[in-house]
């Protein structure tokens, strides 16, 4: 008796050689071998010939839109590997430009009204031991000498930048010292020299200067000469 | 390189274009839902279109049946649904597909209409069901099956066999159910 998965692979022409003539010889001798071979080719035909494609257009279509989908992905992917080096240097000046714009002064400014806010009233605390320790401590100053007399100093925030607010007083009477870190400049100034401007403040003379990424406002009933020899007396050596 | 690049599209496309109605409908009758075949098919295109490169440029409709049949028993069989293989199944002795009947197999099968061959096949056991329809719908040989299947050259046999006799069986019940053959001449 010859196995039937043979006869399948005879139909499937997977014999050769002997097995292939030893089915052969089968068919001819065996006519239930015959018809079982004749059964198979007939329904392998018949699968053949039904089990047939299916057309779909808007299933294609939807392949092809998948197809649009990884081109595109793949063209991003592409321009970023290709320009990659040149979008990191793009950042890297735009960065380094900021840096520059500000140090060259051309970064965040406040005016007198700014200076009017922070002069106003706020929660003002008695004489710290230390002024330069105390100002170090709440916005990180270099060491500052204040050689006048302290009488109340205090801290605050306006638009995001911490400063320090000093009521100073000298024999011509007291004075509103403010100090900001990172400020650059205060619009509306006129120069008095290469490092002092000056600016009124709701009717009061204003000398400011900027010192070690400080800006520094020294605010007081005075003339513009008086306020700054007390601002040349401040000193401040990191 | 862009032109290059749509060259490369473009050629895909024609090729897969074609191919297409044959893809969808080797995933209809793997799977047997009209939205996965879709899936599986969609899936299959995508999968060809990235290893595009690596075609070997001979027969196009066997490269990307062989990636959606593979692609099918990886991400597929496990949430095939309806009935499954258990080991008298796969074991059990296989039997001649043709008896000594009064109607020929031939004209029996012959006489067939798709709607009757698909729902016949529909109800094979799924592995038997895909390596009957590679090797006579698909026309792949028992290696190429083997290789796409993932199993050795005796199971695929086997399985051919056992698939086959299981789908004349269901053939004869629509023929007697049809009124082409009288119940009992076949059995």
């Amino acid at each position: 008796m010859i196995e039937i998965e043979k006869l399948h692979a005879y139909v499937d022409g997977e014999l050769e050689g002997q097995e292939k003539a030893q089915v052969e010889s089968l068919i001819v001798s065996d006519p239930a071998a015959a018809r079982e071979v004749q059964s198979l080719t007939s329904l392998k035909r018949a699968l053949s010939a039904q089990a047939k494609p299916v057309e779909d257009e808007a299933a294609w279509k939807a392949c092809v839109g998948r197809l649009n989908e990884i081109d595109r992905a793949k063209g991003a992917e592409r321009f970023m590997a290709r320009y990659a080096y040149a979008l990191c240097s793009v950042l890297f000046l735009v960065i380094v430009s900021a840096g520059l714009f500000n140090r060259a002064g051309f970064g965040p400014k406040f005016n007198a009204n700014d200076v009017t806010r922070m002069t106003g009233n706020f929660p003002l605390i008695g004489v710290p031991s230390n002024t330069g320790d105390w100002l170090s401590q709440e916005i990180g100053s270099p060491p500052t000498t204040i050689p006048l007399q302290v009488l109340k100093v205090g801290t605050g925030t306006h638009q995001g930048y911490r400063y320090a607010k000093l009521v100073i007083q000298d024999h011509g009477g007291p004075m509103e010292l403010v100090i900001v870190p990172g400020l650059d400049a205060l619009e509306g100034t006129t120069p008095l020299d290469e490092k002092y401007s000056q600016v009124t403040v709701q009717d009061t003379q204003a000398v400011v200067w900027r010192e070690y990424g400080q800006l520094m406002i020294l605010v007081g009933p005075r003339d513009t000469k008086e306020l700054r020899s007390v601002a040349e007396k401040i000193e401040i050596k990191p | 390189m862009l032109f290059a690049k749509r060259s490369k599209r473009d050629a895909f496309e024609k090729l897969a274009e074609q191919a297409y109605p044959s893809i969808l409908g080797s995933a209809l009758r793997f799977t047997r839902s009209r939205d996965e075949a879709e899936d599986l098919a969609q899936e299959a295109i995508v999968r060809a279109y990235e290893a595009f490169d690596r075609f070997d440029g001979t027969n196009f409709k066997a490269w990307m049946l062989r990636i959606l049949t593979n692609l099918y028993i990886n991400k597929y069989r496990q949430r095939q649904r309806g009935p499954q293989l258990n080991s008298l199944d796969e074991e059990g002795a296989v039997e001649p597909v043709a008896d000594g009947d009064e109607v020929p197999d031939r004209l029996l099968f012959d006489g067939m209409v798709g709607a009757e061959v698909e729902e016949a096949l529909a109800r094979v056991p799924h592995d038997f069901r895909i390596t009957v329809l590679l090797s006579d719908v698909e026309g792949m040989s028992y290696q190429e099956i083997a290789d796409v299947t993932g199993v050795p050259i005796g199971t695929v046999r086997s399985r051919l066999a056992r698939g086959r006799a299981i789908l004349r069986r269901l053939l004869i019940g629509f023929a007697e159910k049809e009124g082409y053959v009288k119940k009992g001449v076949t059995e």
